[in-house]
């Protein structure tokens, strides 16, 4: 049997794809300055449509490197971003927020949709030490390497050792954070199938809502260090018990409204996602609920609690295809190059510190709870990346920390830049190595003709 | 209203659309120039029950710019399309028609234009290039034929036959006459000044850009065979088309119209999939543009010009049925009482608005209201005129059943006849 290159991968094709991309990016840049508007709202559709275009088509041009299409979409992001070609502003990316909202109602659905109750029992054990591990061991190390390199970053110079251990504590907890949003991209792209890619889903999904609990608990400890005439208080955590108890309970009816339109023979698929993405989360942000949470537990419903749900996880896919694109495209382009740039060294400290305590804290959980040698070997490639989750308690830290959150939300946004650029791809060539990455189908709906490989 | 309520409630707009585009019970529902969504519109926008204000509007306005662009794009496919009825070049007769409806949307311009041009003059002091402009602007939008009222007529009336083909041709002549002639238009400021530059960049922009990313979006398509890429390419290409033509101030419907038709030229698989692929997504975006059409048009904001808007109409009417009347007659359809048979050309529905739609936002003010409201108001007086005319029309001809009471479906249409 002789395999044939797909005609996006050939030689005439990738060059025709080249081409295509040097004109989109020349165009775009001859028009962001020949007819600059200042009506943000008309930059957005500029903006979208180049996101689009030339991230599909740098996709495709890097993928004869095994790279994944999330670090092209990034890379597109970068290129026409403020700090490079200049072809999008931060107004105009800021127009573009509610595609963000999309794509994470997205993303928690399709994580919702692939966790089976019966598998989540069978690998709870090994969920419970993972999540342990990474949360007080991961925290610990890279709490300890920010107390020792803190002689680098000038804006602990003046703090006393009691404000400095809690400010390290806060980074351990953002350090042990992942990031559910590029797992479930390139589970997609590959559409991973095996042991390794249902630990990581499990696992990065479950620890979302672990960190969000421990980021609170550490913040409770640490306000008085942080803030004068503070004290040790408990009330944020009732209002997080609230917010997390009340997300679960609307993921649930939401899933169950699901799971009945699917029973009654519902077909219109875009337009519920579009409900979801846009309208559910508008309300979902107005009764203070944590969007992602709600549908990650509405997905889980409807794949649990409804019979056939392969049609809906194919409309969930194809249009999370689109979607991707520009979500990723967009913080790439928020991407902070000049603060990478001058904060480079400590970075790449604080990113092997990363690595290293993820990689030794899931060995030694993975080997407590006797996982299988392929997660025990491979665990730690899939929790390098970081994306929307560090950022948005980065935000929330800025916002309650005015005086240090600055610095440090700084100083995160240029680490995850670096773990941005380099867990997924970290990941893909998992996935790879241990053969569960399957080769992309037209469209998701020919699943069933083709073989699933299994290493379980 | 709050915007994510405005939105839902487009969504399931757009949805029944999607319903009645692709068949089942709801297969050719709704009035024939999609009427009923403006009316809507009008019923929820601040000349009705206010509900939907102008600010949750605003907030649209590059989602309701894409639209009519993606729309625009999709009359250009179809339009090209090879086996389509609607083909302008597809046979020697078809071809025909269609200079025809060029011919007759020419002379509804001329006749709107100057109607509107001496009403203007009347009802306001305008400098003479203003009045010769908006009175442009007006022809333009009345200028076409709803073509979905031949849908109409096959689908719910059975219609079917060489006059009826011809007619689909007639309107979609007009249709691409008007969305060509919106670019030079766009070249001209309300002083009537144009420079050189201005007027080729305006007037061939549009036209080079559509083209030469409809055929770049063609050798893509051709290479990207999976279809949530296809779909990113092709929704790539339309923002960018209608990004970068209004950041020119050139006319978006005649890129993207342009797009379409160099993108759905031929019938190779890849064009093949590429309709099958968009066909579902042009009533499921038309039904919502309607509604926001209606809801945005603000008599108040047009003021003392809606006299214009009342001679625009009645000018189009005249045109309409003495001069389309001979084009029917050359069509080969058979008249009885010269002067009604045009008006079965009358109706106004999709393309005009869209287009309207587009030069308001471009010329946002009581200009571009008027312009808005006329292309409504002429949607509502052609669903009241046209119908009835076109289907006695066709009767005539005996390509139409002759109507009994009973109520006997219609005839299946034909497989192509649905496209």
């Amino acid at each position: 049997m002789t395999s044939r290159k797909p005609s996006h991968l050939s030689g005439l094709g990738l060059f025709a794809q080249a081409l295509a991309l040097l004109l989109c990016i020349g165009v775009t840049a001859l028009a962001a300055h020949r007819y600059p508007s200042a009506s943000t709202r008309l930059n957005a559709i500029v903006a979208v449509g180049y996101l689009l275009y030339a991230g599909t088509l740098a996709a495709n041009i890097l993928e004869p490197l095994k790279l994944p299409h999330l670090t092209a979409y990034i890379l597109v992001g970068v290129l026409g971003g403020p700090d490079c070609l200049a072809l999008m502003d931060n107004r105009t990316l800021d127009v573009l927020n509610p595609i963000s909202s999309l794509a994470i109602s997205l993303i928690a659905l399709a994580g919702g949709l692939e966790l089976e109750f019966s598998e989540l029992r069978h690998g709870i054990k090994g969920l419970i030490w993972a999540n342990l591990a990474n949360t007080i061991a991961v925290t610990l190390i890279t709490a300890a390497g920010f107390f020792f390199l803190s002689r680098y970053l000038p804006f602990t110079h003046m703090m006393s050792v009691g404000t400095l251990v809690a400010v390290a504590l806060i980074w351990g907890v953002l350090s042990a954070s992942r990031s559910p949003s590029a797992t479930l991209a390139i589970l997609a792209q590959t559409r991973a199938r095996g042991t390794l890619s249902r630990w990581t889903l499990q696992f990065v999904m479950s620890s979302d809502i672990v960190i969000v609990i421990a980021m609170t608990l550490v913040l409770a400890v640490a306000r008085p260090y942080l803030v004068e005439g503070s004290e040790f208080s408990f009330t944020r955590l009732n209002v997080m018990a609230h917010e997390l108890l009340g997300s679960v309970a609307l993921g649930v009816t939401l899933g169950l409204l699901l799971a009945v339109y699917l029973r009654l023979g519902g077909k219109q698929f875009l337009l519920v996602l579009l409900i979801l993405g846009f309208v559910a989360t508008d309300l979902l942000s107005y009764i203070q609920f944590d969007s992602l949470l709600a549908f990650l537990v509405a997905g889980a419903t409807v794949r649990n609690f409804s019979r056939n749900t392969r049609e809906f996880r194919a409309a969930v896919f194809n249009t999370s295809g689109v979607v991707f694109v520009v979500f990723f495209g967009v913080a790439g382009a928020h991407l902070n190059l000049h603060l990478l740039r001058q904060v480079w060294g400590v970075t790449l400290a604080f990113f092997v510190i990363r690595l290293t305590a993820s990689a030794l804290a899931m060995r030694f959980a993975n080997h407590r709870a006797g996982e299988p040698e392929i997660v025990k070997r491979w665990s730690w490639a899939p929790l390098v990346s970081q994306a929307g989750l560090t950022l948005a308690l980065a935000n929330s830290l800025a916002r309650e920390f005015p005086v240090l959150g600055e610095s440090l939300k700084s100083l995160i946004i240029a680490t995850v830049a670096m773990n941005e650029f380099v867990g997924p791809i970290l990941f893909k060539f998992a996935l790879d190595k241990t053969g569960e990455a399957r080769p992309r189908l037209r469209s998701w709906t020919e699943e069933s003709d083709a073989p699933a490989t299994t290493n379980s | 209203m709050n915007a994510a309520w405005l939105l839902l409630g487009l969504l399931i707009i757009g949805a029944i659309g999607n319903r009645i585009r692709r068949g089942g019970r709801l297969q050719g529902f709704g009035l024939p120039s999609g009427s009923e969504s403006l009316l809507l519109g009008l019923l929820l926008g601040p000349l009705g029950l206010g509900l939907v204000h102008t600010s949750d509007l605003q907030s649209f306005s590059p989602v309701v710019l894409s639209a009519v662009g993606w729309l625009a794009f999709i009359v250009g496919t179809r339009l090209a399309e090879p086996s389509s009825d609607q083909n302008l070049l597809r046979h020697e007769a078809s071809l025909v028609s269609a200079l025809l409806g060029v011919i007759l949307s020419a002379v509804c311009l001329a006749a709107v234009s100057v109607a509107s041009y001496f009403t203007l003059a009347w009802v306001e002091p305008l400098a003479k290039p203003t009045r010769w402009l908006l009175g442009c602007a007006l022809g333009l939008v009345l200028a076409g034929s709803a073509q979905q009222l031949v849908d109409w007529a096959r689908q719910r009336r059975g219609a079917a036959g060489s006059v009826t083909d011809s007619l689909q041709s007639v309107s979609m002549g007009g249709d691409a006459f008007a969305l060509l002639a919106m670019a030079p238009l766009l070249a001209f400021n309300w002083a009537g000044h144009v420079s050189i530059r201005r007027a080729l960049l305006a007037t061939l922009g549009p036209l080079v850009l559509g083209a030469v990313l409809g055929m770049v979006g063609r050798l893509l398509l051709g290479i990207e065979r999976r279809e949530a890429e296809r779909w990113a390419l092709l929704l790539g290409s339309l923002l960018f088309i209608v990004g970068l033509t209004q950041r020119m101030g050139a006319s978006i419907v005649t890129a993207a119209f342009a797009a379409g038709w160099v993108l759905g030229r031929g019938n190779s698989t890849n064009v093949r999939e590429m309709r099958t692929l968009i066909a579902p997504a042009e009533s499921s975006v038309l039904l919502p543009v309607l509604v926001i059409a209606g809801a945005t048009a603000d008599l108040r904001e047009a003021g003392k010009l809606l006299p214009v808007a009342a001679a625009a109409v009645l000018a189009r009417l005249v045109a309409h049925s003495l001069f389309g009347s001979l084009v029917i007659a050359i069509v080969g359809g058979r008249i009885r009482g010269v002067f009604g048979a045009g008006l079965a050309l009358a109706s106004s529905g999709e393309v005009a608005v869209i287009v309207a739609m587009a030069f308001a936002l471009v010329h946002p003010g009581r200009f571009g209201q008027l312009v808005l409201v006329t292309s409504i108001a002429a949607a509502l007086v052609g669903e009241i005129v046209a119908p009835g005319r076109l289907r006695r029309l066709l009767q005539n001809s005996n390509e139409a059943p002759v109507e009994s009471r009973s109520s006997q479906p219609p005839p299946e249409p034909s497989p192509e006849s649905l496209t």
